[in-house]
């Protein structure tokens, strides 16, 4: 057999499926291929409850540890770094656990904000609203950490009671459309709720739609001047939180397919 | 590639973990190097770079990685290798190390170092791959022997002469892990001794200190230990034979304060310092 060969079978062996990996160990290395086939589960379980350590709280150990099993047996790693691992853990949480849509969107906030953690750098712009003089053709460049995913609970407010050890509150379905919004601010990675409106302004700033058409996209039956002042008050929200790295006016070819 | 070497270091140093980020960042920790896992910042930006940054003002850094997969007869992974080549241009280390290993097959990953059987193809294809990287990173790699848990029957050498023959023909370097050493004499039934008469001393250019765990059978490279009486033997023998050479205590978990490293370091110094006199006498 040749070392390729032998490689895919261990890896098989490690999975806990047949291999013929025993036949050619010394002794049949029971107790040292124990060890092997021990730690590679328990890694992925462990880097699991580390990336989702509130999810985990959340859940309890059973439930949280079955959806674990889950995720191993359906989930090889395929990247050199065991921090990608979790990538598809918020997802397998939506479809294995339907009716706990809490429990994912908590996993995706603890996903995004990992990510956030040491995604690249880009400082924040310094200008603010003052430095703007055309409006209506401004675009923006946000920060590269940022993501944004639509909810339909209230995962923010567990993940907070969490993170400061307090009993999380009941899950409770949100009336209006809502969206997190995870960045990382200097070396901090932050999230904040924003809502509907803030929500699809943001998806078409990113999309790189200049400031004008933004605001009348979400105008949404507002007066132009009404429209401006809202969407200025947000523009202002995302300077302050450090959510824009640069600010263009258009033409600028350096924000195209920003 | 070929042409360069990497001349012997002497000195103490630590590995850094998160656990010891503010100490290195606010304190004069007394180490001559420190070595970091280099997966741990090849990553885009953020704290961990940031730290980086920081802790590369004070200290010389040697880069130590887990996820090359020298061993993987399917080549490497020439993403891994461009963020560590990206790395190590951002670090400007003392060297480059990585182990005698393979962790992944097919683009599915162990996160392991898994065990070699040492013939002369598994030779072939692991001086390949160390050639490879070497000429990537336009500089030579240090090769760390492992510790194990199984052996394969169809091994035709020992482990020692493996990495021998390894350093002759790739022109690499060893990081010689004591406990690794000692791990595996224990686990495999071989003569520490005979494990260091074997390898091509003057190839190395880093030793690694750390402390096992007892398994239900065998002993676990866990490095979450003080280093014990037989690693700390195995150290004077390998002074003896070499004298001073870059010295590290590598501790991976239950990682202690860093005055407890700290002292333990001063343990390899004075260790280090008794067979030089020997030595000399």
């Amino acid at each position: 057999m040749t070392l390729l060969a032998l490689q895919r079978d261990f890896c098989s062996a490690l999975s806990g499926r047949t291999s013929g990996i025993p036949r050619r160990l010394v002794d049949e290395g029971e107790a040292g291929l124990k060890v092997y086939k021990n730690a590679y589960r328990l890694r992925l379980r462990d880097c699991l409850r580390e990336t989702f350590e509130k999810t985990w709280a959340w859940l309890g150990d059973a439930a949280f540890d079955a959806a674990v099993d889950r995720y191993i047996d359906s989930h090889e790693s395929r990247s050199w770094t065991l921090d990608d691992y979790g990538d598809r853990f918020a997802d397998a949480l939506a479809s294995g656990l339907p009716n706990a849509p809490e429990a994912a969107e908590l996993a995706w906030l603890e996903w995004a904000m990992r990510r956030a953690f040491d995604g690249a750098d880009a400082p924040a712009t310094r200008k603010t609203e003052a430095d703007l003089a055309d409006w209506e053709s401004a675009k923006f460049k946000f920060a590269p950490t940022l993501q944004l995913r639509s909810v339909t609970t209230n995962c923010a407010a567990i993940w907070a009671a969490l993170a400061e050890e307090k009993t999380p509150p009941g899950v409770e379905f949100l009336y209006s459309p809502a969206a997190l919004c995870v960045w990382r601010k200097e070396l901090s990675p932050s999230f904040r709720t924003v809502d509907g409106v803030e929500f699809l302004a943001l998806r078409l700033a990113i999309a790189n739609v200049p400031f004008g058409e933004v605001c009348r996209l979400v105008a949404d039956g507002r007066s132009r001047e009404g429209a401006i002042a809202l969407l200025g008050k947000m523009v202002g929200r995302w300077l302050q939180d450090g959510l824009l790295a640069a600010i263009s006016p258009e033409p600028d070819s350096a924000f195209a397919g920003s | 590639m070929s042409e360069q070497t990497i001349p012997r270091m002497q000195g103490f140093g630590l590995g850094l973990r998160p656990k010891h980020y503010n100490d290195f960042l606010t304190r004069e920790i007394a180490v001559d190097f420190v070595e970091i896992i280099s997966e741990n910042f090849m990553v885009a930006g953020g704290r961990p770079l940031h730290v980086l940054d920081a802790v590369r003002e004070r200290h010389p850094v040697a880069m130590h990685g887990v996820s090359m997969s020298i061993g993987s007869a399917d080549g490497l992974d020439p993403d891994y290798l461009r963020r560590l080549k990206a790395l190590a241009e951002r670090v400007r280390p003392m060297w480059v190390s990585d182990h005698l290993c393979w962790t992944a097959i097919d683009g599915k990953n162990s996160h392991d170092l898994l065990p070699l059987p040492y013939t002369e193809e598994a030779l072939d294809v692991v001086c390949r791959n160390v050639k490879f990287a070497q000429d990537f990173l336009e500089r030579p790699l240090l090769i760390e022997n492992p510790s194990s848990y199984v052996r394969f029957s169809e091994s035709t050498m020992s482990e020692w002469r493996f990495l021998t023959e390894l350093c002759a023909r790739a022109g690499c370097y060893l990081l010689l892990d004591v406990n690794n050493i000692h791990v595996s004499g224990v686990n495999h039934g071989f003569d520490p001794y005979a494990y260091l008469a074997g390898v091509p001393m003057d190839r190395v250019r880093q030793i690694h200190l750390a402390g096992p765990s007892e398994g239900e059978e065998i002993l676990i490279d866990t490095h979450d230990h003080d280093v014990p009486a037989p690693v700390w033997a195995l150290y004077g023998a390998v002074m003896e034979s070499i004298g001073p050479i870059a010295t590290m205590i590598e501790r991976d978990e239950d990682i202690p304060p860093i005055d407890a490293l700290l002292s333990e370091l001063d343990a390899a110094r004075r260790i280090s310092k008794a067979k030089g006199l020997e030595r000399a006498a």
